[in-house]
């Protein structure tokens, strides 16, 4: 498994579409960045803003930028990552190897999340540059890096699923974007729905349950939770919510639940990878 | 002492009660006394005694025994009778009185004699009221405390706009050390307490410890040292004194501690007790350089000292008693005088928009930051190791980079601003001349990049809280106005502190529901000026020449004068001592601002509902204010000191530049001059109907100040010119009922007083002629030797006031 976690490792370092990644990552963060902080530089001289509310304007858009491009990133990456071997007709020759399915699995897994947490700390002297402001702290900071991560993992091993049952690198990458958007809408729409609920009345059970679960898959609910603790908080009465709600501790459920699923995704994937292997090794024979 | 005699006869009683049952008469040479609260008052919302003495010298040799029956919204309060003849006994009864003049009636049940007395109408105080009882032989020595009325500033913690002020009256009552119950009940009332000059011998064991009692519970204790210094440290209660005693000195120099309650002790030596501090003590005000009053906790209460004796001259009888009381009661200390007068000229507002240490990150660098970043992380990181054909190390050199860039970005403060990335603190001092008032606000989180929950206790929240200017509550004197961002003086329109708040005042250490807005700072900081505008052009262009002394504990840097229409003048760093002059401050005559006229600015902010921005007060005066930087000075609130980075302090030094206009023949008058208050006087803050906008809008009145009862309005005369015509001047009050619209009062001598500081160190009552406003002044006997007269207006009710004219007749 590290040979395989090597050899991907090398390859990147060696390619060209790395630096241009890290460029076009740090550039669109770094500008992002820039932007707002034009923007409301004048307020900050008339002193209209505080710096702590600059600082964290400077944080949020930092993050939402960050994660939208960790999504695509992630996706794309894994959903590439056996896809292109198809693509490429090595598939079959990596199969032919000693590895096994779980080795394989895990060593495209790990080389690709790995490139992703490398890409997702290079934003850290961006949001260095928050904290010269203020408006954030360093555990709300490490917080979203958490939320960060968690999305990160089960992104990663979805699009690796996808990329495995898929034929090329094209399908694999359709499949995954439609997954993502369909997921991100839906958990949004019923995400909002008990967002809705708890300043009104109480959800009923399905949509309370649909509701914890937009929560949990959705990273930007951790994301409003972190820099607005109270934002979730029932107040309505005397109605018992589960472990959710009203303790701020959304953003380490959401990244666990993710990771659990990141974890159920890849022993899924690991299950079915023989059938792959045997049907393309069969193929061939 | 005892005010109300009453020997009540059985037939006369019989008579006015009636239908009441029959009572027998009282035994022959029985005769009872009482005296109900303190000194005929009670307080509401606290326990008030009823003291009864029975003296029986019945003949017979008649032995009364029974009970002794206080009866009060019908509750009973009773206490054992015991009284064998021939003897006499005082006994303490105690009620909680909730309610104005209470209905309470006495009854004396024996098996010889049965009793009830009506006690009567009754005085009563309100609850917010203080209580100050002076254990004497003398009564009547701390007069000047009596009904002396201070404001305060109440805060409903519920709402977060609300900020109300209520005044409350203190009043003296005195006993002799014999009277005092010997349990601390009879304390119960008081605020403080005042040990003035007893007879220490008379002060036992039990009335000792009921005086701890007290003072544990949350009393003041006010020894009044002076000769007794001795006597007190061998009392029972010497423990309690917060200064030993080594012996006496005599001085003719009062320092602070005069200036602070304008006593002058002329040609009189005060005598001020001297020792060491006992542990925990901490000195409250200098004379000279002996301590005048120290203070040190007692369980829930303080306990002072003053070194003098305030029934000795200087002291004895002075008008200052007053304040210094009020001041020891409210336990007004390490305060702070929000009662500031001064509003942010724009040039002022420049000076910290460009200050190094709160100037926001150019564009340009944070651009050059991110751009170096991308580049050096991508085509540099990626070209030099692909040259040295290592480019597998590229997951080596990037987090290197990603490391040494996020210290840079957390450094850049320090590259940009020239000091700490975080400044947590920025306090504003204003130092007056020849005056330990130091207001100030303080304006926290300039930058700061842990914003979030911080705690913050402060000793006089109100400055914090309500640097704006305090308004009467109600509609006396206008209408209340939300104090909104109140910690922040600058345009940040509010303190956000409904999400994520970035400030969390704690409140423990404030076990007070009220705070006092006013008080001081005890910092040895003078400044005075020798300042006149010179420039006799009428187009209102300034010309300040002269010099100035400085005597602060700390230098200044990057300090400018700022004076009227814009004068503003850089003139560098100055020395923390010494005398400065104008002319060779710096080069050039000042220049002027592009912007408006920040007065004609600032009355446009006001309309535009931005007053929240600024401090209170706005003044149309003559004065340069030299405004400079320090990091020196020390913190004026504690924070939490882990997120404490950096503090800086703007000091904003005010100093008294003579305007001259020439009236009557000759006569010159700076009326602009220093203007000092009571301490207890606000600046009126109206509401004036503006058609165009189609109903009310608040602005400050620039002239007018509330005064309220007890407090005053001083201000000083520059005289120059023909001495003959000194003789003929007169000072016109100008002076306003309580409704601000009303026309001016006809009867000043009805409402005020006016004083003049005479060339003997004394105020000296200046009589008004009655039915008028005017007062002829004694010029001779008030000329100090500098050319100058000090008047004051007291106020003997609530009222608003100008400066008065001043006229020749």
């Amino acid at each position: 498994m590290l040979s395989i976690i090597l050899k991907e490792y090398r390859q990147r370092a060696r390619g060209i579409a790395t630096l241009g990644l890290i460029m076009t990552y740090t550039i669109i963060l770094g500008g992002v960045s820039f932007f707002v902080y034009l923007a409301r530089y004048t307020e900050l001289q008339t002193r209209a803003s505080t710096s702590s509310q600059v600082g964290l304007a400077l944080c949020i858009t930092t993050f939402i930028a960050q994660m939208i491009m960790s999504l695509l990133l992630a996706l794309s990456l894994n959903a590439s990552t056996i896809a292109h071997e198809k693509d490429q007709d090595t598939f079959e020759l990596l199969n032919l190897t000693l590895f096994k399915s779980f080795e394989i699995v895990l060593g495209k897994y790990l080389s690709s999340t790995g490139f992703l947490f490398l890409l997702v700390i290079t934003a850290m002297p961006i949001y260095a540059l928050a904290f010269t402001f203020g408006g954030l702290t360093t555990l709300q900071f490490m917080q979203l890096a958490v939320v960060v991560v968690g999305m990160t993992l089960m992104i990663s091993a979805l699009g690796l699923m996808l990329s495995l049952i898929s034929d090329d690198v094209r399908t694999a990458l359709g499949r995954s974007f439609f997954f993502l958007i369909t997921l991100g809408a839906v958990t949004l729409i019923f995400g909002g729905i008990m967002k809705g609920a708890l300043s009104s009345t109480p959800p009923v059970v399905p949509i309370y349950w649909l509701g914890v679960f937009s929560f949990l898959m959705n990273p930007l609910f951790s994301a409003m939770e972190i820099f607005n603790p109270s934002v979730f908080t029932w107040s309505q009465g005397p109605v018992t919510m589960p472990f959710l709600m009203n303790n701020g501790l959304l953003w380490i459920w959401s990244a666990l639940f993710q990771a659990v699923v990141a974890a159920l995704i890849l022993l899924a994937t690991t299950v079915i990878y023989p059938r792959y292997r045997a049907s393309k090794a069969g193929g061939v024979g | 002492m005892i005010r109300q005699l009453a020997i009540l006869a059985i037939a006369l009683f019989t008579l006015l009660a009636g239908s009441r049952l029959a009572i027998a008469a009282p035994p022959e040479g029985v005769g009872v006394t009482y005296e109900v609260g303190y000194d005929g008052i009670v307080q509401k919302g606290r326990l008030n005694p009823v003291t009864v003495e029975i003296d029986n010298q019945n003949p017979g040799g008649l032995n009364l025994s029974g009970e002794l029956v206080l009866k009060y919204e019908g509750t009973e309060y009773t206490t054992r009778l015991e009284l064998p003849s021939p003897s006499k006994k005082r006994f303490y009864l105690y009620f909680p009185c909730s309610q104005a003049y209470p209905q309470l009636s006495l009854m004396v049940r024996t098996d010889q004699w049965t009793d009830e007395m009506d006690l009567g109408q009754i005085k009563t105080c309100e609850a917010s009221d203080t209580s100050i009882v002076v254990l004497t032989d003398q009564p009547g020595s701390l007069q000047a405390a009596n009904q002396v009325e201070s404001a305060r500033i109440t805060r409903d913690e519920w709402v977060s706009e609300s900020a109300g002020m209520e005044s409350s009256k203190s009043y003296v009552s005195y006993f002799d050390i014999d009277e005092v119950d010997d349990n601390a009940k009879f304390f119960e009332r008081a605020d403080s307490i005042v040990l003035a000059d007893i007879d220490y011998l008379q002060l036992d064991e039990p009335t000792g410890r009921a005086l701890m009692e007290s003072v544990s519970r949350g009393a003041n204790l006010i020894f009044s040292l002076g000769s007794n210094g001795n006597r007190v440290a061998s009392s029972p209660v010497g423990q309690l004194c917060p200064m030993g005693y080594s012996g006496t000195v005599e001085t003719g120099e009062l320092g602070e501690l005069g200036r602070r309650y304008g006593i002058n002790p002329g040609n009189a030596l005060a005598t001020l007790s001297t020792g060491p501090l006992r542990d925990g003590a901490e000195v409250v005000s200098y004379a000279g350089s002996y301590p005048a009053i120290v203070r040190r906790s007692w369980g829930a209460g303080n306990v002072y000292a003053l070194a003098f004796s305030f029934t000795d001259r200087p002291f004895r009888q002075h008008p200052g008693l007053g304040e210094m009381f009020s001041d020891l009661t409210m336990n007004v200390r390490n305060s702070v005088d929000v009662n500031n007068w001064f509003l942010h000229p724009q040039a002022i507002f420049n000076l910290m928009r460009n200050l190094d240490e709160a100037k926001p990150m150019d564009p340009g660098f944070v651009a050059l930051f991110i751009v170096l970043y991308v580049l050096l992380i991508g085509p540099l990181n990626f070209f030099v190791l692909g040259r040295m054909k290592r480019s597998t190390l590229v997951w080596l050199t990037i987090p290197i980079i990603i490391i040494g860039f996020s210290w840079f970005g957390l450094e850049t403060g320090r590259i940009t601003r020239g000091a700490d990335n975080v400044v947590a603190n920025f306090q504003e001092v204003h130092v007056y001349p020849d005056s330990t008032l130091m207001p100030y606000q303080d304006a926290m989180y300039v930058f700061t990049a842990e914003p979030v929950r911080y705690e913050l206790e402060v000793q006089d929240p109100s400055a914090f809280l309500y640097t704006d200017y305090p308004v009467v509550s109600g509609n006396q004197f206008g209408t209340q106005m939300a104090n909104r961002g109140g910690i922040n003086p600058f345009i940040t329109r509010s303190l956000d502190n409904t999400v994520n708040p970035k400030l969390n005042i704690s409140q423990g250490k404030w076990a007070a529901k009220e705070y006092y807005y006013r008080g001081f700072r005890n910092l040895q900081a003078v400044a005075s000026g020798d300042l006149k505008d010179t420039d006799s052009s009428r187009d209102g262009s300034f010309t300040p020449e002269g010099s100035f002394d400085l005597d602060l504990p700390w230098a200044l840097h990057g300090c400018r004068l700022l004076g009227r229409q814009n004068y503003s003048r850089d003139i560098g760093d100055l020395d923390a001592k010494g005398s400065f002059q104008l002319d060779q401050l710096g080069s050039g005559r000042g220049s002027w601002f592009e912007d408006d006229n920040y007065v004609a600015r600032y009355r446009e902010d006001l309309l535009d509902g931005v007053r929240n921005s600024m401090s209170e007060g706005l003044r149309y005066s003559n004065d340069l204010l030299l405004v400079g930087f320090t990091e020196d000075l020390e913190r004026l609130a504690e924070f939490d000191r882990a997120h404490v980075q950096h503090t800086l302090s703007m000091v904003v030094i005010h100093l008294p530049c003579e305007k001259q206009h020439t009236r009557s023949g000759g006569l010159r008058l700076a009326s602009n001059g220093p203007l000092l208050t009571g301490g207890r006087n606000f600046r009126l803050f109206q509401n004036n109907y503006y058609s165009g906008f189609g109903g009310y809008r608040p602005e400050y009145d620039t002239r007018r100040y509330v005064v309220l009862a007890g407090g005053y309005l001083e201000f000083q005369l520059d005289m120059q010119g023909s001495p003959s015509e000194r003789d003929f001047m007169a000072a016109t009050l100008r002076l306003f009922s309580d409704d601000r619209d009303a026309m001016m009062a006809s009867d000043a001598a009805g409402i005020a007083t006016l004083e003049g500081l005479s060339t003997n160190g004394d105020w000296v009552a200046i009589p008004i002629q009655s039915g008028t406003r005017d007062a002829m002044l004694p010029v001779a006997e008030l000329l100090q030797p500098d050319n100058s007269i000090t008047l004051r207006v007291r106020a003997k009710t609530d009222l608003q006031a100008e400066n008065p004219e001043i006229t020749i007749n």
